[in-house]
Parts: C-alpha cells; sequence; structure tokens
C-alpha cells in the first residue's frame, strides 16, 4: 500500500470509532498532510478544525520545547488529542466532549506508531 | 513447538481478520491445534463477528477456537488496540489442548457450565493440567437499575433475611437479560475446586458502553456463554500467578449491613452507604456521576479490598448509580460470608498498574526456565487507569517473561483464577497463565 493510501486508511479508522468526529495529520507549521471525516460534520466541528489548525504550530512548539508526546484539550464541544507522529508531523484527533478519553489515546497512540511507519 | 502471536487493527472486521490470518495463522506451519481470538466491541453487530469466525475457521483448517471481545488487547509483539483483533495459535505435540466446549445462559446456571469444564479436566491424564475460560461479564444498561430499586425499600432494610432471597431473585432476572455482574464466575470456580482441578484461569468479555459482548467457540458466537480448554502436558508445566495495584492503601471502611445475595449495601460504618462511600472516598456526588458515568458509575480508582479468611485481600469494584441509595459491589456471596466485613481502599496509579503486571508475570514464570507462552487477563478499569501507558505493561510482562517469548493480554471485565487449590476472584486485577519448560526433567514427589 502506498503510503499515501496507507495514511489516510488509518486516519479513517479513526474516524470510524463512534465517538471520534475527525482526524487529521497536521504539519506542524499548520498545513494539512491528510485528513479523514465522519460523513455528517457540523459548524462547531469546522470551527474546532480551524481553532487546531490555528493553533497547531504553538502547541507543536510547546511540545517540542517541553518533550512531551501527547495534549488533550477538553473544548466546550469537542475533545482534541494532539500526537506527535515525528519531527514534523502531529496526529489531530477530534472526538465528542464525552468521549473515554483513557480508550481513544490508546488508539491515537497507536495510530501515530502506524503513521510513522509510512513517512 | 509454533506458537504465534499477533495484533492488527482496521475500521473493517474483515480486513483486521484477513490481516491476522496472514500474520498468525500463516506463520504456522500446517494446521493450528488450537487458536484463542480476541476482537474489540467496536464492530457491534453478532453477524459481523460471526463472519469473522467462519473466514478464521475455514482459513486456519480448525474450529478448535475460543475467544471473545474485550475492550483492548495485545499481544507480545504489538501495541495494544481498541480496534481490531488479536490472536495466539498454538501447534505442539507436546501440549494437549482439548477440543473446547461451551455452555450457554452460564449467568443462570454456572455449575452445568462448570460440569463441562470439569469432564475436560477429567479426560486429562498428563502430568501437568490447566484450563482457560471466558464468561460474559458485567453489563448494567441505563434499565437494569430500575430493576434493583426495590433493594433500597424499607422492607429490604428491615428483614434482610428474607430480603436476600429477593436480592437472588432480582439477580437471576437481570441474568436472564444478561445484567449483572460476574460473581456467577465465583460458583465455576468452586465447583471446579469440588472436582479437583488446582489450577485455572478465566476472565470475563465486556464492552464497557455496556452493549453487547460475545464469546466464540468454533464457528459459535454466544451473548452469555461460558467457552473454555484444558491445557495439558507432560513436558510444559504452567504457572499461574496473580495480583493488583495494592501500594497505594488508604482508608478502611465498615461493610456494616447489606443484602449479600445480591451484593448490595444498605449501609458503611452505619451510615446510609452511598453518602458514606463518596464521603470516605471525599468526592461530591456531582462530581463522582460526571467522572464515572462512562463507566456505568463504578468508581475505578477507588478500589476497595476485603480481607477474606481463605485468601489475600481480594479487591471489588463499587457502583453507586444516582437512581439507587445503595451501593453495588461486586463481592460473591461467598466471599462476604468468610470476610471481616473491613474494607479497605487501594487508590490505583498508572506506575502501580505497571509495576503489578510485572510482578503477576515475574511470579507466574517463576520455577519455569524457559517460558514458551503466556496468557493474561488484565482488567478492563486498569487500562482505563493507564490510558496510553497500557504499552508500558506489556513490555513490563516482555522483560518478565523473556523478549521472544509469545503472549497475548485481554482487558476484561472480571479476572479469575484457581492457583496452587485456591479461588481468587478479583476486580481490578491481572492474572497470568505462563506455559514453559524446566532444564531438569520434573519429579513426582511422594509426601
Amino acid at each position: 500500500m502506498s503510503s499515501k493510501l496507507g495514511i489516510n486508511s488509518e486516519l479513517q479508522d479513526l474516524t470510524h470509532l463512534e465517538e471520534v468526529e475527525a482526524s487529521i495529520l497536521f504539519r506542524i507549521d499548520g498545513n494539512v498532510v491528510d485528513s479523514s471525516f465522519k460523513e455528517e460534520y457540523s459548524h462547531k466541528l469546522l470551527r474546532t478544525i480551524q481553532w487546531c489548525k490555528a493553533n497547531v504550530d504553538k502547541v507543536s512548539l510547546e511540545m517540542k520545547s517541553s518533550n512531551l508526546k501527547k495534549v488533550t484539550y477538553e473544548l466546550s464541544e469537542f475533545c482534541v488529542i494532539f500526537y506527535v507522529v515525528n519531527n514534523i508531523t502531529i496526529l489531530t484527533t477530534i472526538s465528542s466532549k464525552n468521549a473515554n478519553l483513557s480508550l481513544l489515546s490508546i488508539e491515537s497512540k497507536r495510530k501515530a506508531l502506524l503513521i510513522a511507519n509510512y513517512l | 513447538m509454533q506458537i504465534v502471536a499477533g495484533t492488527t487493527s482496521h475500521r473493517s472486521i474483515h480486513t483486521a481478520t484477513k490481516h491476522i490470518i496472514n500474520d498468525v495463522i500463516g506463520d504456522i506451519n500446517g494446521t493450528p491445534d488450537f487458536i484463542i481470538v480476541a476482537y474489540t466491541p467496536n464492530y457491534r453487530e453478532k453477524k459481523n463477528y460471526e463472519e469473522a469466525i467462519t473466514k478464521l475457521c475455514e482459513e486456519s483448517g480448525t474450529d478448535n477456537i475460543i475467544g471473545g471481545t474485550f475492550p483492548a488487547i495485545a499481544t507480545s509483539n504489538d501495541t495494544p488496540t481498541t480496534q481490531g483483533c488479536s490472536a495466539i495459535a498454538f501447534q505442539s505435540s507436546e501440549l494437549e489442548i482439548q477440543p473446547p466446549v461451551s455452555y450457554s445462559n452460564i449467568r443462570i446456571n454456572p455449575e452445568r457450565g462448570a460440569d463441562k469444564l470439569v469432564k475436560l479436566f477429567k479426560n486429562n491424564q498428563k502430568l501437568n493440567t490447566t484450563g482457560f475460560f471466558l464468561t460474559p461479564g458485567p453489563n448494567f444498561p441505563p434499565d437494569s437499575f430500575n430493576d434493583m430499586k426495590m433493594l433500597d425499600t424499607i422492607f429490604a432494610h428491615k428483614f434482610r433475611g428474607m430480603f436476600n432471597q429477593v436480592g437472588k431473585l432480582i439477580n437471576r432476572n437481570m441474568g436472564k437479560k444478561g445484567y449483572g455482574v460476574t460473581s456467577f464466575a465465583y460458583k465455576i470456580l468452586k465447583k471446579l475446586l469440588e472436582n479437583g482441578v488446582h489450577n485455572t484461569l478465566g476472565g470475563a468479555t465486556v464492552d464497557l458502553d455496556m452493549r453487547s459482548c460475545f464469546q466464540f467457540q468454533g464457528n459459535d458466537i454466544f451473548q452469555n456463554a461460558m467457552v473454555g480448554t484444558t491445557f495439558a502436558s507432560d513436558s510444559l508445566n504452567f504457572g499461574h500467578s496473580w495480583t493488583f495495584d495494592k501500594s497505594n492503601r488508604s482508608k478502611t471502611f465498615e461493610i456494616t449491613n447489606g443484602l449479600k445475595s445480591s451484593g448490595y449495601i444498605h449501609t458503611i460504618n452505619d451510615k446510609p452507604s452511598k453518602e458514606e462511600f463518596l464521603n470516605v472516598i471525599n468526592i461530591s456526588s456531582e462530581l463522582y456521576e460526571e467522572e464515572f458515568k462512562g463507566t456505568a458509575y463504578a468508581s475505578l480508582l477507588y478500589l476497595s479490598t476485603l480481607k477474606s479468611k481463605n485468601q489475600e485481600n481480594l479487591p471489588f469494584v463499587s457502583l453507586c448509580h444516582p437512581i439507587l441509595n445503595g451501593v453495588i459491589a461486586t463481592i460473591p456471596e461467598e466471599i462476604l460470608d468468610e470476610s471481616d466485613k473491613i474494607a479497605e481502599f487501594c487508590t490505583q496509579s498508572g506506575i502501580g498498574v505497571q509495576k503489578s503486571a510485572y510482578q503477576c508475570a515475574k511470579s507466574a514464570v517463576q520455577g519455569i526456565d524457559n517460558p514458551a507462552f503466556g496468557l493474561f487477563i488484565n482488567c478492563s478499569n486498569r487500562l482505563l487507569i493507564a490510558g496510553d501507558k497500557t504499552e508500558e505493561e506489556n513490555k513490563m510482562i516482555t522483560e518478565a517473561l523473556g523478549a521472544d517469548v509469545p503472549f497475548m493480554t485481554v482487558y476484561s471485565g472480571g479476572e479469575f483464577s484457581i492457583i496452587n487449590h485456591k479461588p481468587v476472584y478479583a476486580a481490578v486485577s491481572v492474572h497470568g497463565l505462563v506455559g514453559g519448560y524446566n532444564k531438569s526433567p520434573q519429579k513426582n514427589v511422594v509426601f
């Protein structure tokens, strides 16, 4: 499987989980490498994605300087997990606010490792 | 002897199964004798699991398959997943694994299910024998708590002896619907013990979203069944162990009054149980609800233990539902009977969970010079505590067993063992079985 297809398949796996709304692979400068969304998405979700895009550079800088592997934000409508994939990419998982974050972080970590193998 | 383990993850159960067939079955030279397979519950429909297991049977060439659904699964060679499949396949002339058995409706009649396992044990003529079985796990869909409201009535408080019978009826009724806790598993352990079984390992399938969980045996998919088999060998030894994170002990409390038949506690420290329970753990009911509603209101971090006369401190889960005044405790009647009713809190931590996994594996492998495989039943509550550090637990197990030893870990809704003739029914714990060789041949010692 080519890297592009492989990465997209891993992102789709994440969005297939019931409570996950979107999964996006960001470059640390905020550019999107690849993404996957649930078929129906709301304006609220789009606003959250914009928030992620606008902040991913700051978040990744903080993660790099503090040597963090994962950062979780609990926003009013959604939860966002940023997971370091490699030096230049970050996996972002956006879930509903009621998601079980412990379980979700297990799968985000696994997907970050699998995506790193494709890059 | 060939033992191969693997984990795969995919949104489609068919793709996940295809990968597991390639990675695990494909690595076995010939037809495997026996396979343990575990899927995560996110594929939901029974039909999906039926198709996957049928495919697995066809491609592997054997019906000697047991398994179930668990919130997360892992093997020695891969990171845990919450969306996929794990399997461990065996092919060996030295290891005799009996064709597996199943008994549906195990919640209602555990003794009859245990009889099937007893028969398997009696069929074995080998030097060393152990068992492995899976059951349905705790299931508390929102409706189920309504059935328990009558346990709060004034009559239930005043006439506990009589209401123990009502409690039994409620348990039975919930069992028929597939609700309730796994305390029936204690009856299976007792029955096995009565029939001379001295070692076995068991676990409960569970879906943390409190939807259906399944058990597999051959091509059959069940919702409330026990599935199991026995491992026997003249050349391999089997080591068992269990433990939990007991590093952070805090307050104690007294289970003053309750309905033992249904594990329903009315008073703690002579005060109304729910209020006093929340008081002891120092948490408001609003925060408790917010924190634990995702896990059927079970207080995972605050693990209670009871000191049993015949066993060590046994951990159990306590559950406070907003519509109930009492506390549901996952303590089998028999354990409550033989304990001094003084419970102790052990607060769980990520590091403690990792350390206890190492202790369990290290202790199970004691007395085995060359471990060949491991099976671990680890509590799904520990999974929630460890989160994405769950992988570290498996690294600890690898450290204890050795780098090349295949093992499988399933995150269950109840862990059970018989270890050296003692039954262990525990919650939020890890139980392990390790098979392997000794350098010097074992001798029969007559005392």
